[in-house]
């Protein structure tokens, strides 16, 4: 019964608290298989769709997506890619630039283009931290 | 026989998992800033085309990519856009055009020794014939060769000429795809 109830809670709320992750983007364009993954479930993406802060998104092996961040990071990422959407933060007018977006590239490739403010990338084994340029990172 | 089989699988899991990912970077503009940070160092990128190899515990290596690993790697997005035009020039021997390539480069001297040229660079690639050494050795080579030619048909704008640093260990053998200098050039 207990088992039950707390099912019933865990179903009710991860809805809630996914309803409540800010959307920080869109798939402005993508080719072959892309998936989401959102408050934990995955999904075959879509073009133009939002994607939300915490969200996770893997390309297969024919898969290639183009992502807008709302701060104009765009951030292309190659077949056979998993990438996680860790931070995003508004701009503060008057404040030192800081790291706006960050995403940690698990896995793969991706060509990134800053936006107006400076952009954090994870690997499992460094942080690139980049402002005003473009550059490609990969995880081998 | 089946616990002995899952134990192989969890020790070989184990093993990969004991592998650290190595990261590469590579600067695709000019101006900016790129650093890249590990727990041991920082490594910045200012040049266009520069990139860098980090692993834990390692020295970071440092690699010069040419336009065409560029498009191979990571696609059209990954090309320098503030570079107007590329080209690659293939070789046939160790500095010798071939005539497909020896035309083109006709044709781009003829073009830009009067154009506004505001800079060029020439990366000089080898394949993976010969040691290390000799083929850095061989794609600074080529890419003077070029800078020569390019000197003697006038052209006057600045030219850097380097060789590759190869990302990758190429396999020891012929590949004519490698034996080439790409060619970038900005317009005023």
């Amino acid at each position: 019964m207990i088992v039950r109830r707390l099912l019933l809670l865990c179903l009710w709320v991860a809805p809630a608290w996914a309803e409540q992750a800010p959307h920080i983007g869109v798939l402005a364009a993508l080719e072959g298989t892309v998936t989401i993954i959102h408050a934990g479930l995955a999904r075959v993406a879509q073009a133009q769709e939002s994607i939300s802060l915490g969200d996770s998104v893997q390309t297969g092996a024919d898969g290639t997506v183009e992502i807008h961040l709302q701060d104009q990071t765009t951030l292309f990422l190659r077949p056979r890619s998993l990438l996680h959407l860790v931070s995003f933060a508004p701009p503060i007018p008057g404040q030192t630039p800081r790291t706006l977006s960050e995403a940690a590239l698990e896995k793969g490739k991706m060509v990134v283009r800053t936006g107006t403010a400076p952009v954090a990338v994870t690997t499992p084994t460094a942080v690139v931290r980049a402002a005003h340029t473009r550059f490609a990172v990969e995880v081998r | 026989m089946r616990r002995l089989v899952a134990s192989g699988l969890f020790l070989l899991g184990l093993c990969g998992g004991c592998r650290h990912a190595d990261t590469f970077v590579v600067l695709l503009a000019t101006g900016g800033t790129l650093e890249v940070n590990t727990p041991e160092t920082t490594v910045t990128l200012r040049e266009p085309f520069q990139g860098v190899t980090v692993q834990p515990g390692t020295t970071p290596r440092m690699a010069t990519v040419g336009a065409t690993e560029l498009l191979e790697a990571y696609g059209p997005e990954a090309l320098p856009q503030d570079w107007d035009e590329t080209y690659a020039l293939y070789f046939t021997e160790e500095t010798m055009l071939t005539a497909t390539s020896q035309a083109l480069l006709t044709q781009i001297t003829a073009v830009h020794r009067h154009a506004q040229v505001r800079a060029m660079t020439l990366i000089g690639f080898t394949d993976g014939l010969g040691t290390r050494e000799e083929n850095q050795e061989l794609a600074q080579c080529r890419a003077n060769t070029i800078l020569r030619a390019l000197r003697a048909a006038g052209v006057r704008a600045p030219i850097t000429a380097t060789g590759a640093v190869n990302v990758r260990e190429e396999p020891a053998q012929y590949d004519a795809a490698r034996r080439r200098v790409d060619v970038s050039i900005r317009l005023q």
